[in-house]
């Protein structure tokens, strides 16, 4: 893709005002994730401290004040039993998701491109095994897998770290399949021909005339891939397998949240509605990626006509 | 012997039954709901209603694992003697059942005779006699029948090796049937709290003609009053209805108000407490032997007067700890035991289990019941929040003046009391005292593998204990006594403490009868194992337990600390 087109593609996702809403609230969401600690300074709080003169200790440990026990103190409220500041836990479990869901995304990337690309390059055995493997990949119950394989891994092992792995290795199936199909069509093309006569090898046919052909469909899919991604770890998480106490994630606080949601519905809105909005933001941000990348929308979002050949193709 | 966590989720019979032992509604003094539900006069008649998580898999009298003859069995097995149905302390008594009287014992405490009571009969109309007390006994030494609890096979004299009945036509010569109203138990050591003992499943009666090995438990014979009308999906819905042979005059015991009893299980915690808590149609009259109130669902009923006067309240005797391994580096130095014992933080731990109703903090390791010979010590004052310049010092002491990383196992089931919630508030309460707690989560079996095994054993982990019957005994002997650790297999002596003043002093209280002067002893042999600081005690576990609205006559003993199903009436 040219300077040119990359401009266009910006034109196009700037006119669609949904994408931009879900860029903003992703943007914000990184910024306080990244700020974390510089939040909660200025609060004067942190993950981890008890505070059990804020809960009614008699009651089951419901945090004394409304709404979850909000105060200029603690400007979320605080977690029943423990007393622990909420505010410091979602900042800091927004660390988590974020980091897990976009480390995994790259791995899921990069795994499923190199593997397309050798599948739909390579001769007719190599693609054999590898497009099976994909499929391998595609039906294994992933979930169960990611548990069983969050399980026999030592505690030792940084959490964060093994999710991202574990997250990534289970999926790159779908990028590896649609690469393929596009590197196969790609490959019959006149350019592809012309450079293969002209002498090139595979590896720069890959790396010149097939990777910037494939970058639409891949940031597309990768779009797609996040949200489910930040679902993933949040899912781990709240079954007890993801990242470990007393480190803090929204799908853990949704998991010893759920019982709370009468006594306490603060507790549990919030973990839920983090993930939510993120998960919200990222799908409209992607949506927006997407209809940006494809020059069939072009015309629908009325900017940005003029194409030039080879994105006809994408 | 019992440590809750192994075993209460397993879901073993033995397990689900303990939990189901008792019911939940009034004792100790600072119950105030008690009341609630004793409007008028408890009457005869109507449906009880009971709902279960577990379902009663084995209702088999030699499979079921209970303390003191267990709830919904007790209902249906009779046994030689059994716990006093009466609230609080009063209950944890062991009074006779089958027989005249808790026992005969021989001047050192290895013989022990009993005399039947008249007219015993089962739900046909038969007569219970000694050797169908013998019969059952036998039957829980079968391969295929196991289940129970182990001491009848560590105390009878050829306990160890006898097979059953199946295989072993001859019989169990130590077990005695001199007439059809008589039977003596010839033990190996001398048991003072063999009564004890007697009050379990295995000591029901179970006729030779009508038993139908591992079947026997689709319809057991009964011998208590009501016999099983209906047994669906493997104890999932179990109905039972009146033996018209069982006569109250044979039993003080068991008040036997409802006509029916309908036991529903595999029902989730939640919903068995919405149901209760809402009591439309049947659920009025219903209640629950193993589902205890979670601290959100307390945290709900506080609010509503109606509903937190139908909240029972009970205390079993049962112990949440930390455990050291003094084999393990620096847990050797007694000085680093006493540091952590000092700046254990118990008000943070009693509010990870659910806040100050569901657990009290604990400064000993015998639970507070006068029967298990509690004596109030404090060896490590650590207040309510812990004694950090005190646990500093020591450290200063043992070697370690810019404090000390040490790494606590803990179970990473949820909710649970080896939990994550527990693990961190021991890890955030010792910081304050310059110990970084690292935390090694393990899953539940794993877990469980790893502190009961003398190879893997960690350094210090959290643990639990409760005892099958309320004495200081089962509570002192499986974790203290030098001669039980267990070298290969399943060991529960975690300090690996094998002190010949302590093993003598366990053999000595064994051979008293006279149970208060026993406890007496427990108690002061429990301060003197404290002092060497090989555990820190952090809470006694409090049950909160609904029941519906339509109930009366609750009574909750110290024995079991939940709601006695024998003694409830609907009417």
């Amino acid at each position: 893709m040219s300077t040119e087109g990359r401009g266009q593609v910006w034109r196009r996702l700037r006119a669609q005002r949904a994408a931009v809403a879900g860029g903003a609230v992703i943007a914000t969401l990184v910024l306080v994730a990244v700020a974390a600690p510089l939040f909660t300074a200025i609060e004067g709080q942190n993950t981890t401290a008890y505070h059990p003169e804020l809960v009614d200790s008699a009651a089951g440990g419901v945090p004394l004040g409304s709404f979850g026990g909000i105060s200029a103190d603690h400007w979320l409220g605080v977690e029943p039993g423990t007393g622990r500041d909420l505010f410091a836990r979602l900042i800091y479990g927004a660390r988590i998701s974020l980091g897990v869901a976009i480390g995994a995304t790259v791995v899921q990337v990069l795994l499923g491109v190199v593997i397309g690309l050798a599948a739909g390059l390579g001769n007719r055995f190599l693609d054999e095994l590898l497009s099976r493997t994909t499929d391998v990949m595609l039906a294994l119950p992933s979930l169960v897998f990611a548990i069983a394989l969050l399980a026999v891994v030592p505690a030792g092992f940084p959490r964060p770290v093994l999710l991202v792995l574990v997250i990534g290795l289970l999926g790159w199936g779908g990028t590896s399949r649609i690469v393929r199909a596009q590197v196969l069509t790609l490959k019959s093309l006149d350019y592809v021909a012309a450079a293969r006569l002209g002498g090139s090898g595979t590896w720069r046919i890959a790396r010149r005339e097939l990777l910037p052909s494939l970058a639409a469909p891949v940031i597309t899919y990768a779009a797609v891939l996040l949200p489910l991604n930040i679902n993933s770890e949040a899912g781990l998480s709240f079954l007890g397998i993801g990242v470990q106490p007393p480190t803090p994630s929204w799908g853990q606080m949704l998991s010893s949240a759920t019982t709370w949601y009468e006594a306490d519905p603060a507790y549990v809105l919030l973990p839920a509605g983090f993930l939510l909005v993120t998960v919200v933001g990222f799908t409209l941000l992607g949506e927006g990626v997407r209809t940006a990348l494809d020059p069939r929308a072009a015309s629908r979002l009325r900017v940005g006509t003029g194409r030039k050949r080879e994105e006809a193709s994408v | 012997m019992r440590p809750w966590s192994v075993s209460s989720r397993r879901a073993s019979a033995a397990a689900a039954v303990l939990a189901l032992v008792g019911g939940a509604a009034a004792c100790g003094p600072k119950d105030s709901g008690a009341k609630a539900g004793d409007t008028g006069a408890p009457r005869k008649g109507g449906t009880l209603t009971v709902l279960n998580q577990a379902a009663q898999e084995d209702f088999d009298p030699a499979r079921l694992y209970t303390s003191g003859g267990g709830n919904v069995p007790s209902l249906v097995f009779r046994t030689l003697t059994t716990r006093n149905r009466e609230n609080g302390a009063a209950g944890s008594k062991v009074v006779p059942d089958l027989a005249t009287n808790t026992g005969e014992p021989s001047v050192n405490a290895t013989v022990w005779t009993y005399h039947l009571k008249d007219g015993l009969k089962y739900e046909d109309g038969t007569t219970i006699t000694s050797a169908d007390i013998k019969y059952g006994i036998e039957r829980s030494f079968a391969a295929e029948l196991s289940g129970g609890a182990p001491y009848l096979r560590d105390w009878l004299v050829g306990g160890t090796d006898y097979q059953g009945p199946y295989k072993d036509k001859g019989g169990l010569d130590s077990i005695e049937t001199p007439d059809a109203k008589t039977i003596v138990f010839h033990l190996n050591k001398p048991e003072g709290e063999f009564p004890y003992l007697a009050t379990q499943t295995s000591f029901a009666p179970v006729p030779q003609a009508k038993d139908a090995g591992t079947k026997y438990e689709n319809h057991p014979i009964s011998s208590g009053p009501y016999k099983v009308q209906k047994n669906e999906n493997d104890g999932e819905h179990i109905v039972l209805v009146r033996n018209t042979y069982w006569s109250a005059k044979t039993d003080s015991e068991r008040k036997a108000y409802p006509d029916k009893i309908d036991v529903q299980s595999g029902l989730d915690a939640a919903v068995i407490n919405q149901r209760l808590t809402t009591g439309s149609g049947k659920d009025a009259a219903a209640v629950t032997t193993d589902t205890n109130l979670t601290a959100a669902e307390l945290a709900k009923i506080t609010g509503d007067k109606t509903l937190a006067s139908r909240v029972g309240t009970g205390h079993f005797g049962y112990t949440d700890y930390i455990a050291f391994n003094p084999k393990v580096k620096p847990f050797d130095n007694a000085k680093v035991r006493e540091a952590i014992s000092y700046a254990i933080n118990r008000t943070t731990v009693v509010n990870a289990l659910g806040g100050s109703s569901l657990a009290e903090p604990a400064t000993t390791y015998l639970p507070e019941q006068a029967s298990f010979g509690y004596l109030a010590y404090d060896a490590f004052p650590a207040g309510s929040t812990g004694n950090a310049a005190k646990a500093k010092a020591l450290l200063k002491e043992a070697g370690y003046p810019d404090g000390l990383t040490i790494t606590l196992t803990h179970d990473l089931t949820k909710n649970d009391e080896q939990g994550p919630d527990v693990a961190t508030a021991v890890q955030e309460g010792l910081k304050a005292a310059g110990i970084t707690v690292k935390l090694d989560g393990q899953e539940h079996s794993a877990f469980g593998e790893k502190i009961h095994n003398l190879k893997t054993e960690p350094g210090i982990f959290l643990t639990g204990w409760g005892a099958d019957w309320p004495s200081g005994g089962p509570f002192l002997a499986p974790i203290f006594d030098g001669r039980q650790i267990v070298k290969d297999g399943w060991n529960f002596n975690n300090a690996q403490l094998n002190d010949a003043s302590v093993n003598k002093e366990i053999d000595e209280i064994n051979k008293l009868t006279d149970l208060t002067a026993a406890a007496k002893r427990w108690g002061a042999l429990d301060k003197k194992i404290g002092e060497q600081a090989l555990t820190v005690p952090l809470v006694h576990p409090v049950y909160k337990r609904l029941y519906g609205k339509d109930i009366k006559n609750v009574v909750i003993s110290d024995w079991t600390g939940v709601l006695d199903i024998s003694q409830v009436s609907v009417k």
